[in-house]
């Protein structure tokens, strides 16, 4: 075969045009699909208008009396709104989940899942995506207000009443509410037994407290917040009362605020035969009901297809009010950018996160882009977290404040928020959600000033004495250079956010060097306490109970949360007052003194609680996003069934 | 019959000379044939200048100068007066972390001096003919290479490191004079206040997530490509030739041995198992990517050379050196490996290019270092930020580099095999 150098590159010219000759031909049809797309939306949109008016004209008044029976807030008809005057009962009246008066009760909402639950049992599963279903499908005892988390509203109990001391609790429940009826094959006469509605008792309830008790159920860190319960006791069908064995000011969420657990069903082997006691809790652990999803909430299972798809429908049956959304469909939607590619062409309507380089290209710089032509909206949403740097307070290098300090002073957090995470975060200063009350507003963020952590760094002994541009300092009679690795979860956040920190550190005499390892490694090097610093987050909640992470205790106990060894034996006092202080104002009193403690001693750089874009279709109305978990609750939204779906 | 003419000495030694003349080496012939495909040849001409572009980084691009003068009251008291920090910062440790680099700047001095004293010495030395000079330049190329790579673990070792001056904060100030490398910009120096820019005078290919140069970040992931090819390559050929050869020549159950072993090594995905290697290596660094590389590789090597030796065992010249009586190590070193080496060649220059896509790939997937200015790095950024140059720059980089090593190793391929003789 002649190959010359003509030849090929003759081939290379005639390759280019092909190529130039297909692109031009691609955007001359994208345009014209696009022009007849234009003309079809507009005979459809003529369509559906002429439908809504007919249909309008068959109703007459009908339409406005559809509002009188949903709308005026949730509370009306409400049958047990005569206990809230009870002086004793705990429980006041909602302000959260208003549904507007003009709410179309009907329509579909389409969302992601990140992936298919293996099983629908919120005690043992602990997955976000449980998490989310486990919020529609089931019905608490009483539920923090979202709008005011402190208050505690109506759902399955209708009056609480708690005993001077806080160690007993007496719950009523509703009457006359059932669980759903499990969405299975009853053509199959094996399942028959499951056909015949239950109701919601105080058996039930009870069953929950036992579960959580039982050694043998695998309810993780649940567990570790009943260790000062006592007994959980029927006291008539809808009665039930929690007695703690001291008191503690976690009792209050953790009796009043969790699930009832059907009892009828968890019992029961697949045929309704009874399953032994003594074993129950091993069973409990991988029952076969946990796939049904079987709670009292306002959603019902209806279809589960692990890998495709998590379908919810409305419990015509909930006992509260009925909410607008129908028919809720999870689509099991792995990465974000492709949730948001699904949202762009209208599969899904709402994704939680927009990917933040999307948020600054579509929303930050875009100019033409969905976001601007108002085809998708967004709100910028706090996540309700935060990331921190940790320091080993028990490593040679971190062991004096000082130097913890000075590490602060040299994150460059303003620069860093903007520029890797684009702006989606707010600088965190202490451990609590920073619009939370407990939040000392005394305390400032310390700033990004490289002078101020080389003074620091001086003045605790960490000199640059042999002129390497190395600072160390003699520990125990070894000169100790100051280099060390950053245990960091590998992420391409946190590889952005340690190359820029590794920079500011060379300039003030530090050589660091990011160790990006996957997850159980990391883990496993952090039970082992193998590291110097490390990168990390938490979730936040709104009851506040340092005790996992900064008590003293913690720092010594194999696989403890306070990796950084926090010991401090002012903080240690207050996490112990706090956890028998019910007492709102004193709380608040002691978290801010806690908050200035841990800020001064700065054993975590407390970095950022960050945002997130949520992003969804405009057909999706009165989209209201809590403060506090779960965030996002379907449950006022309404979807405006008179805007057409994008072809 | 007639008496036959005895020859003098004198005229023995004209007929030599003028076989000598006459007579040429295989890699003579090989060179000869090679000029004959001139997109090889000008390929190799590509390679040689990336060679050469890897080795000048720091002159086009470095944020030090190569002098500064900082007049008295300016600036900080111990920086005062006349200063060449470029120098000192190329082989700062500090700085330049990793040896890599600073081998890449030591082989900016090296290499002129080694052709200085080769030049010098080819002076003042005289040949007694062709051969002996070539011997020589083969001895020379032997011991320089030995000298500078010995030379570079005296300067690594020695471990030098210096504070860290902002230099160019520093001639920013009023009566500071300086000269800088044409572009002021380091592959590692973040600038919060520059992220993801578009190309600019300033920035020639714009910036990343961290406001790094990426033009200086190719410029530099030049070396990390081109050690990373040329060193996973010689590390499997090194196994490869020594496995292959065992099983060749030895045959009966080393061959069974060695064939079962590369047998099961081609079983796995390569690319899976550099994966799964790197998942026992908690902090990589481009070595460790090497190594992966290096020996998950060799199997194509050995099997070829295995072949070779098979086939070259039974040639008369073999069996004449055999019923000679020479050592074994005479027969597989001087007579056998030879010959062989001619397809391992052609191997592992194509070897070459894989290898810097293997490295490319990985640090795509964020598995190489985590700093490093390797071009599946920049590729990465570009996925992250959606930025058309931060894709199309090392994009073509990989492609330019990869496409000048093929073409090479095709005129390679078709100059070692004498069918194909032009």
């Amino acid at each position: 075969m002649p190959r010359t150098f003509a030849a090929t590159v003759g081939l290379i010219v005639v390759l280019a045009t092909l190529c130039l000759l297909t692109i031009v031909n691609l955007v001359q049809t994208n345009n014209a699909e696009d022009t007849a797309l234009k003309l079809e939306q507009k005979v459809d949109a003529l369509v559906a208008s002429n439908e809504q008016i007919q249909q309008q004209l068959k109703q007459g008044v009908a339409v406005s009396g559809n509002v009188a029976s949903n709308g005026g807030g949730a509370d009306s008809g409400n049958a047990w709104a005569e206990s809230l005057n009870d002086p004793d009962n705990i429980l006041v009246a909602h302000k959260d989940l208003q549904i507007p008066a003009d709410a179309v009760m009907d329509g579909t909402l389409r969302r992601g899942l990140g992936d298919t639950p293996k099983g629908y049992n919120w005690l043992t599963e602990n997955s976000v995506d449980v998490r989310n279903i486990q919020y529609l499908v089931h019905a608490q005892f009483a539920r923090a207000d979202f709008t005011n988390p402190d208050n505690w509203v109506q759902e399955l109990a209708h009056k609480i009443t708690i005993n001077d001391d806080y160690t007993v609790y007496t719950i009523h429940l509703k009457k006359g509410v059932y669980w759903h009826v499990p969405n299975v094959d009853f053509t199959d006469p094996k399942n028959e037994w499951l056909k015949e509605p239950r109701e919601v008792t105080a058996e039930d309830a009870v069953f929950f407290f036992d579960l959580v008790q039982n050694p043998q159920v695998e309810a993780g860190a649940l567990k570790n917040y009943y260790e000062d319960m006592d007994k959980a006791e029927v006291i008539d069908k809808y009665t039930f009362k929690v007695t703690w064995k001291k008191k503690v000011y976690h009792s209050k969420s953790m009796t009043i605020g969790y699930y009832p657990m059907p009892k009828w069903l968890f019992t029961k082997d697949e045929d309704g035969n009874d399953l032994p006691k003594e074993t129950l809790g091993l069973k409990f652990n991988n029952h076969w009901a946990s796939k049904l999803a079987v709670g009292a909430g306002p959603y019902k299972l209806v279809e589960h297809k692990a890998g495709e798809r998590v379908i919810l429908e409305r419990n015509e049956k909930f006992f509260g009010p009925q909410y607008p959304i129908k028919r809720i469909e999870h689509q099991i939607i792995k990465d974000p950018e492709a949730a948001y590619l699904k949202l762009q062409a209208d599969e899904i309507d709402f994704i939680p996160a927009l990917p933040p380089p999307r948020y600054k290209s579509e929303i930050l710089e875009g100019k033409d882009t969905p976001f601007t032509r108002k085809e998708l909206n967004y709100e910028i949403v706090d996540r309700f977290a935060y990331y921190y740097l940790g320091w080993n307070a028990d490593s040679r290098l971190f062991k004096d404040k000082k130097v913890r300090l000075a590490m602060t002073h040299a994150l460059n957090r303003p620069g860093i928020i903007k520029s890797v995470v684009h702006g989606l975060g707010t600088i965190q200063t202490g451990p609590y959600y920073y619009k939370h009350p407990g939040t000392n507003p005394n305390v400032k963020p310390y700033a990004f000033d490289l002078e101020k952590a080389k003074q620091l760094l001086d003045e605790a002994g960490w000199t640059d004495s042999d002129g390497d541009g190395v600072r160390d300092k003699v520990i125990e009679g070894e000169k100790v250079d100051f280099k060390f690795n950053f245990l960091s979860y590998d992420s391409p956040t946190y590889k952005q956010i340690l190359s820029v920190y590794k920079e500011d550190l060379r300039k003030i005499g530090i050589i660091m060097t990011p160790n990006p390892v996957d997850w159980p490694t990391m883990q496993k090097k952090m039970d082992e306490k193998k590291f110097d610093a490390f990168t990390g987050g938490w979730g936040l909640s709104w009851l506040i109970d340092p005790y996992q992470i900064w008590h003293s205790s913690q720092a010594d106990i194999p696989k403890g949360s306070n990796r950084q060894a926090f010991r401090n034996k002012r903080a240690d006092e207050i996490i112990e007052t706090l956890r028998v202080t019910f007492d709102e104002e004193k709380r608040t009193q002691l978290l801010h003194e806690f908050h200035q403690i841990v800020h001064d001693e700065q054993p975590y750089t407390f970095f950022y609680a960050p945002q997130s874009v949520a992003a969804w279709q405009p057909r999706l109305k009165n989209v209201v996003i809590n403060a506090i978990r779960p965030q996002y609750h379907p449950l006022p939204w309404y979807v405006d069934t008179s805007v057409k779906k994008k072809k | 019959m007639t008496e036959e003419v005895e020859k003098t000495p004198e005229e023995l030694e004209e007929i030599r000379k003028k076989a000598d003349l006459q007579y040429k080496t295989y890699s003579e012939i090989v060179w000869v044939q090679f000029k004959k495909y001139p997109q090889s040849y000008y390929s190799l001409y590509g390679v040689f200048a990336l060679f050469v572009i890897a080795i000048l980084a720091p002159v086009f691009s470095l944020n030090v100068p190569f002098f500064i003068n900082v007049p008295a009251g300016v600036g900080p008291e111990n920086m005062q007066g006349m200063h060449f920090p470029w120098l000192a910062a190329l082989f700062d440790a500090n700085f330049f972390e990793g040896g890599l680099d600073i081998f890449f700047n030591w082989l900016l001095f090296a290499l002129p001096g080694a052709f200085v004293i080769y030049k010098v010495m080819v002076r003042t030395k005289t040949f007694a003919n062709p051969r002996e000079e070539k011997a020589f330049i083969g001895r020379y190329l032997g011991w320089a290479a030995l000298g500078v790579f010995a030379s570079f673990l005296a300067i690594y070792m020695f471990d030098f490191r210096q504070a860290y001056v902002d230099y160019v904060q520093l001639s920013q100030l009023d009566g500071v004079s300086s000269l800088f490398p044409p572009l002021q910009y380091s592959y590692r120096d973040v600038d919060l206040n520059a992220v993801i820019q578009d190309p600019s005078w300033q920035h020639w290919l714009g910036t990343d997530q961290q406001g790094r140069d990426v033009f200086a970040r190719i410029l530099y992931g030049t070396r990390i490509s081109l050690t990373i090819g040329v060193v996973a390559v010689a590390i499997y050929t090194a196994i490869g030739l020594v496995l292959g050869g065992l099983a060749g020549y030895f045959g009966g159950r080393v061959d069974m041995l060695v064939m079962r072993l590369i047998e099961v090594m081609i079983c796995f995905p390569t690319f899976f198992l550099i994966l799964t290697l790197r998942g026992f290596i908690d902090d990589p660094s481009i070595f460790h990517i090497m190594v992966l590389i290096g020996i998950t590789g060799w199997t194509r090597i050995a099997r070829l050379v295995r072949g070779e030796f098979l086939r070259l065992k039974n040639q008369d010249f073999v069996q004449a050196a055999i019923a000679l009586g020479l050592t074994k190590r005479k027969i597989i070193f001087r007579h056998l490996m030879p010959n062989a080496l001619g397809p391992v060649f052609v191997a592992a220059t194509f070897g070459v290019a894989g290898a810097i896509l293997i490295e490319a790939s990985l640090s795509f997937l964020g598995l190489g270092p985590a700093t490093a200015p390797s071009w599946g790095q920049i590729l990465t950024a570009g996925r992250q930020t959606g930025k058309i140059v931060l894709i199309l720059a090392p994009g073509l980089a990989i492609f330019i580099t990869v496409s000048l090593l093929n073409l090479m190793g095709e005129g390679i391929r078709d100059a070692l095999d004498p069918k194909l003789r032009k």
